[in-house]
């Protein structure tokens, strides 16, 4: 471990992450990764999330008429009052894809997919954590796997860190249950993090998100992709085995590479407006970007 | 279509290449994890077709290249013009009218075929061609081709060997070389194994008519005349047949027309004919067999010597043992008591048989008398020893020499033992190294002793025969003061030079002095390689000639000497097809992996 000068210098964000995964746990490279990512930072991100409208209660002679409801006032006659959060009570659930799809890696020196996404979640939750949003987990394959509920103690990042370096690659993948879950677990409006690599229904995983929408959640996808994903490699014939579903295509990588890549580049762009659409912030992430970039990005579209 | 090299299309095993490595390479597919097999689903159902259609072109491609490749290298070909006419060619017609063409053949003689195919030839040819003849002669002969029927015609069996080879090669220089149009020799031949002399290749295209079926056939093989010179009392005749009929058959020697000795034999036998009595002087016989279907080959001419008894004028010093055979020969007709050579030591008038003096002291005396006459030989020391006599054309080989007197000098060496003369000439005098006496030689006591004496008495002072033995055209050296020939029927030929070349035509003749006497004889026959009739074989012809000879039938002779003039080459198009295949095949594979990138 580097000592603390050293660890000042050196921007852990922004190393490779295969690399940076090899200086320590969970915690001690989210720690790292969130430390560098700050330490670029003039104010802290995500936030500045807008202040959102609570709740009403009925007008008391004191309060601030910048607060009153005026549109109720004209509807009814009656004199309401706003109430909002306050800017650091936002909540957060972060849904983590543990299918086993997400357990790949195209090459050796680089981390699979679910490893990636932990350690990003991981970095993501401290950020959050650290601005005193209630932050929970959701991890999910084919069915909701791990439910963490939101809470912003400061010792609940550890919960958090336990509960993820526990995960392991479930079966297939299935994304509706889980963001519908979500709606359980944020009764108030808050905000909604998908990392996965989106190999899923997606007009299923479309509808659950414009619900999530709907319900006044912000949402933001990370859709994490292996480089190995992108282009299609490999002997001279192969066949192709869907870890998942066990499907199998026998192909000539040589003959395919550049309609794969093709169809991939079309697949995220649809996954990209389709996103847009319905306000999802999408972020197309690949396992061989710092985490430093990632964070960055996130934060600005934010 | 056809093929210059047929045997080239066994590469077309080879277009099946891309096949089989497209089949063999084929393996189980590895099986590889990859999560994004939808991403992969989509893209085959929408390119699969489109890449199984680009991969069965490429490999129809490949397979393509391979088989224009070998299409060209086979030598394409296809026939241009109407075939009833051709493009211009340069012939060469080799017609073999040696004296082997002259047997005949399912009642026709070989040459007459061989004619009527050349004739057959000669009208197929047009004024744009070229065409040398070359027959038995061996010297290539332009002929215009309206002149070659003519030509043709007045062909007829010559006396002579053609060294079939020989004709070809030397056609071959002749017509040769960066030839417009290309060139082309037939042979019109019966194709003799014994004619075919091994040499270079020609070059060229040679085709070879297969050759007639010969016949089997019987010939004069080697004659011998025993003793070379006879006398009154006749002498033998020697006769081999040679051939391969194996029944017997009549052979007969004719002397002035008439039938003086007759045998029966065959193939292979030989047989002897005695003349018991013979006129002096030169004559021509006949040797004649039963004729056969060759009949060129079953004469023989050959020429005849006898001389009358030689004289014994004396023989005193010549010892008792040489008297004694002396009497001997006397009484058996071989010699008679008269003028003619002496016998003895000492020189004197009239030819001359010397021995050495009984007593050396007289040897000085002797070697005076010897220079004394411009004999350029001399006696010189007496040596004991002993020699062997070797193989000579005399009789007495193989006798004992105990005591000799070295013969020192230059001349005429009849018989030298170890290197030193024993037997000499000069002229009329003859020089013995040894007295023929038991001391000095075993001869005396051996059955050869009585014929040497003749020998020495008879003819070892009269000078040899000439008697040259040759075929028509060979190079013949005349003896010296030949002034003109006598040939068959008494024709005389005057002579300009030493040297000539045997008469065309069978035939003794006689070497003939100014003076009129006869020096010798010329006995012209035929090649005894001409009675040889095997044909030879294809492989054996290409071995003489070169690869580009081919034996061919008289159907396909016509057709093969025209073929390459009217023949268009369809390798250039192959090529360019070949060529072609392969820039599209790599064109569309470049095209795949290039935007792959």
């Amino acid at each position: 471990m580097n000592p603390p000068a050293e660890r000042t210098r050196t921007r852990t964000d922004l190393l490779d992450p295969y690399e940076v995964s090899q200086l320590g746990g969970l915690e001690l490279v989210a720690r790292g990764i969130v430390e560098g990512y700050l330490s670029g930072l003039h104010k802290s991100p995500f936030k500045g999330f807008s202040v959102e409208f609570a709740e009403e209660r009925p007008y008391q002679p004191g309060d601030e008429l910048r607060y009153v409801d005026w549109r109720m006032l004209a509807r009814s006659d009656r004199l309401f009052v706003k109430q909002f959060e306050e800017e650091t009570n936002l909540r957060s659930i972060l849904l983590l894809d543990v299918s086993r799809s997400m357990d790949w890696s195209g090459a050796e020196r680089r981390l699979s997919k679910l490893e990636y996404s932990k350690r990003l979640l991981a970095a993501l939750s401290l950020v959050l954590l650290r601005q005193r949003d209630a932050t929970g987990l959701i991890a999910f394959d084919e069915e909701v796997r791990t439910v963490v509920p939101a809470r912003s103690r400061g010792r609940h990042w550890w919960t958090l860190l336990r509960e993820m370096s526990a995960l392991e690659a479930g079966q297939g993948t299935a994304a509706e249950p889980a963001i519908r879950r979500v709606a359980d677990l944020l009764r108030r409006r808050g905000l909604v993090i998908l990392a996965s690599d989106l190999l899923l229904d997606r007009d299923l995983t479309l509808l659950a998100l414009q619900y999530l929408r709907h319900r006044g959640h912000q949402v933001m996808v990370f859709h994490v992709m292996d480089p190995g994903e992108l282009d299609l490699d490999g002997p001279a014939e192969a066949r192709f085995v869907d870890p998942e579903t066990g499907t199998e295509v026998v192909a000539r990588p040589r003959d395919l590479s550049q309609a794969y890549g093709a169809t991939v580049r079309r697949s995220v762009e649809a996954w990209r407006t389709a996103c847009r659409r319905i306000g999802v912030v999408y972020h197309h992430v690949l396992t061989e970007v710092p985490f430093g970039y990632v964070l960055r990005e996130a934060g600005r579209v934010r | 279509m056809g093929f210059l090299s047929p045997i080239a299309l066994v590469g077309l095993l080879a277009a099946s290449l891309p096949i089989l490595i497209h089949l063999l390479g084929r393996r189980p597919p590895v099986p590889v994890p990859f999560p994004a097999v939808r991403y992969l689903t989509e893209t085959e159902r929408v390119h699969s077709r489109r890449l199984k259609l680009r991969n069965l072109f490429l490999l129809l491609l490949r397979t393509l290249v391979i088989l224009f490749l070998v299409l060209a290298a086979a030598g394409p070909f296809v026939r241009v013009g109407s075939g009833e006419t051709h493009a211009p060619v340069t012939l060469g017609l080799v017609i073999d009218n040696s004296i082997s063409s002259g047997a005949v053949t399912d009642g026709r003689r070989v040459l007459d075929l061989l004619k009527e195919r050349a004739r057959q030839i000669a009208a197929a040819l047009t004024e744009d061609d070229a065409v040398w003849i070359i027959d038995s002669h061996g010297v290539p002969v332009r002929v215009r081709v309206a002149d070659l029927s003519e030509e043709i015609d007045s062909l007829e069996p010559e006396n002579r060997r053609m060294d079939l080879g020989h004709a070809v090669r030397t056609a071959a220089r002749s017509l040769g070389g960066d030839r417009t149009p290309p060139a082309v020799l037939v042979v019109l031949s019966d194709l003799q194994k014994s004619a075919l002399s091994a040499g270079e290749d020609v070059g060229l295209p040679v085709l070879a008519l297969e050759p007639p079926l010969l016949p089997s056939n019987r010939s004069l093989a080697a004659v011998e005349v025993i003793p070379e010179v006879w006398s009154e009392g006749g002498g033998e005749v020697a006769v081999t047949v040679g051939g391969d009929l194996t029944e017997g058959t009549t052979l007969a020697l004719e002397l002035s027309g008439r039938v003086v000795a007759q045998s029966v034999v065959a193939s292979g036998e030989t047989a002897v004919l005695t003349v018991d009595r013979v006129s002096p002087g030169w004559s021509g016989a006949l040797l004649r067999l039963d004729p056969d279907e060759f009949r060129a080959d079953d004469r023989y001419w050959l020429a005849l010597r006898s001389v009358p008894p030689a004289g014994i004028a004396s023989a005193v010093g010549s010892g008792p043992f040489v008297a004694e055979a002396l009497e001997v020969l006397v009484e058996g007709g071989r010699l008679e008591r008269g003028p003619g050579a002496s016998l003895g030591s000492e020189l004197g008038p009239g030819p001359r048989v010397v021995f050495p003096p009984a007593d050396a002291n007289l040897v000085g005396d002797l070697n005076r008398q010897l220079e004394a006459v411009g004999v350029p030989w001399r006696l010189g020391p007496r040596e004991s020893g002993e020699w062997q006599v070797p193989d000579w054309a005399g009789p007495g080989s193989g006798s004992t020499v105990l005591l000799r007197h070295r013969l020192e000098g230059e001349g005429e060496v009849l018989v030298a033992m170890g290197g030193v003369p024993w037997l000499v000439r000069q002229d009329s005098v003859v020089i013995l190294g040894s007295r023929l006496e038991p001391d000095w030689t075993d001869l005396p006591t051996e059955a050869s002793f009585v014929p040497f004496v003749d020998f020495l008495a008879s003819r070892a002072t009269v000078p040899d025969s000439w008697i040259a033995r040759v075929t028509p055209a060979a190079s013949v050296d005349l003896p010296r003061g030949t002034d003109r020939l006598l040939g068959p029927g008494g024709v005389e030929m005057d002579l300009g030079r030493q040297t000539i070349s045997a008469p065309a035509d069978v035939g003794v003749y006689f070497a003939v002095d100014a003076a009129g006497d006869t020096l010798g004889a010329m006995e012209v026959n035929h090649d005894p390689r001409e009675s040889q009739l095997v044909s030879a074989t294809r492989a054996e012809l290409r071995a003489a000639v070169g690869n580009q000879a081919d034996l061919v039938s008289w159907s396909e002779l016509l057709g093969e000497i025209f073929v390459g003039a009217g023949r268009a080459d369809l390798s250039t198009l192959f090529l360019l097809l070949a060529l072609g295949s392969g820039l599209g095949e790599l064109a569309l594979a470049s095209q795949s992996r290039g935007t792959e990138r």
